[in-house]
């Protein structure tokens, strides 16, 4: 669902549809939902690899909000709700909800579904509306650097759901 | 004053017969040993560059993370020997290595993340 929300968004916003304000709130905003869900994942979960990965999510989303407030501060920008941003967040409340209730290896297996869902969602966003919205050379420049983090967390996340078995 | 034994008046030469041909071995062979290296794996775009190293024993190996994220340098062995901090953006770790044969290591925040130090 969260997956389809954003590819929804992403097909309906033409190119240069979102300003930079709004760019870094849903930036902002796709990092904090992943970090609610891992911290759920590291109370929830008793695999290794999973509560690892979970960590993973919370550090590495957690650096890049920190970087893209900063650079919000720095252009006296402040991240603007929107749309996309809105859709994101219901889609991260509805993928708490399809997991929250679930327990051991039944949770471990809809959690990670659900980020290889969701990080391949990011990427389709990044692509289609996120570079192509983007003015700011700064904030250009921090979506390429977020962008090879997602892929080695789509990777990541598809390696442990093999791991997982089905 | 008493005469000396013959045998006493070139017994101080011993010391200098022994010690002089060993540092002079010596001497050689730490010219001929190449100096210790430092060699430099940067870490940007979720990979380590070059992904293989060539060093010898005693070199220096320095980790630089240009990443957004934080990444470190793992031992790949089933029992880690070694492992570097956890490098944020800017920062460096480094290890001296201190035996031959190849060193698999792997970032353990990102495992997807591999590489190897080839020590002759």
């Amino acid at each position: 669902m969260f997956r389809i929300a954003l590819l929804l968004m992403a097909a309906q916003a033409p190119a240069r549809d979102l300003s930079d304000a709004e760019v870094a709130h849903v930036a902002v905003t796709a990092n904090s939902i992943d970090i609610e869900l891992a911290r759920l994942a590291q109370q929830r979960s008793f695999s290794q690899h999973v509560r690892s990965f979970a960590n993973t999510m919370i550090t590495d989303h957690g650096t890049v909000n920190e970087q893209a407030l900063a650079l919000a501060r720095r252009l006296g920008a402040t991240p603007q709700d929107n749309a996309l941003s809105q859709a994101l967040t219901e889609g991260g409340r509805q993928a708490r909800r399809a997991v929250e209730d679930l327990r051991g290896r039944a949770f471990d297996r809809a959690y990670m579904d659900r980020e290889i869902n969701y990080h391949q969602a990011v990427l389709t966003a990044i692509d289609d509306v996120l570079v192509p919205s983007t003015e700011n050379a700064e904030l250009l420049r921090l979506l390429a650097s977020v962008r090879p983090a997602i892929v080695a967390h789509l990777e990541h996340a598809r390696r442990i759901k093999s791991l997982l078995g089905s | 004053m008493f005469p000396q034994p013959p045998k006493a008046r070139w017994m101080w030469l011993l010391p200098a017969l022994v010690i002089l041909p060993l540092a002079f071995r010596f001497v050689r062979a730490s010219s001929s040993e190449p100096a210790p290296r430092r060699h430099e794996v940067v870490i940007s775009g979720m990979a380590f560059q070059p992904p293989i190293i060539e060093a010898a024993v005693g070199d220096t190996i320095v980790w630089i993370n240009r990443d957004i994220v934080p990444h470190n340098a793992t031992d790949s062995s089933a029992a880690p020997a070694w492992q570097t901090a956890a490098l944020s953006q800017g920062e460096q770790g480094r290890i001296v290595v201190t035996a031959t044969g190849e060193l698999h290591y792997f970032c353990s925040l990102h495992p997807i993340m591999q590489a190897k130090v080839v020590v002759q």
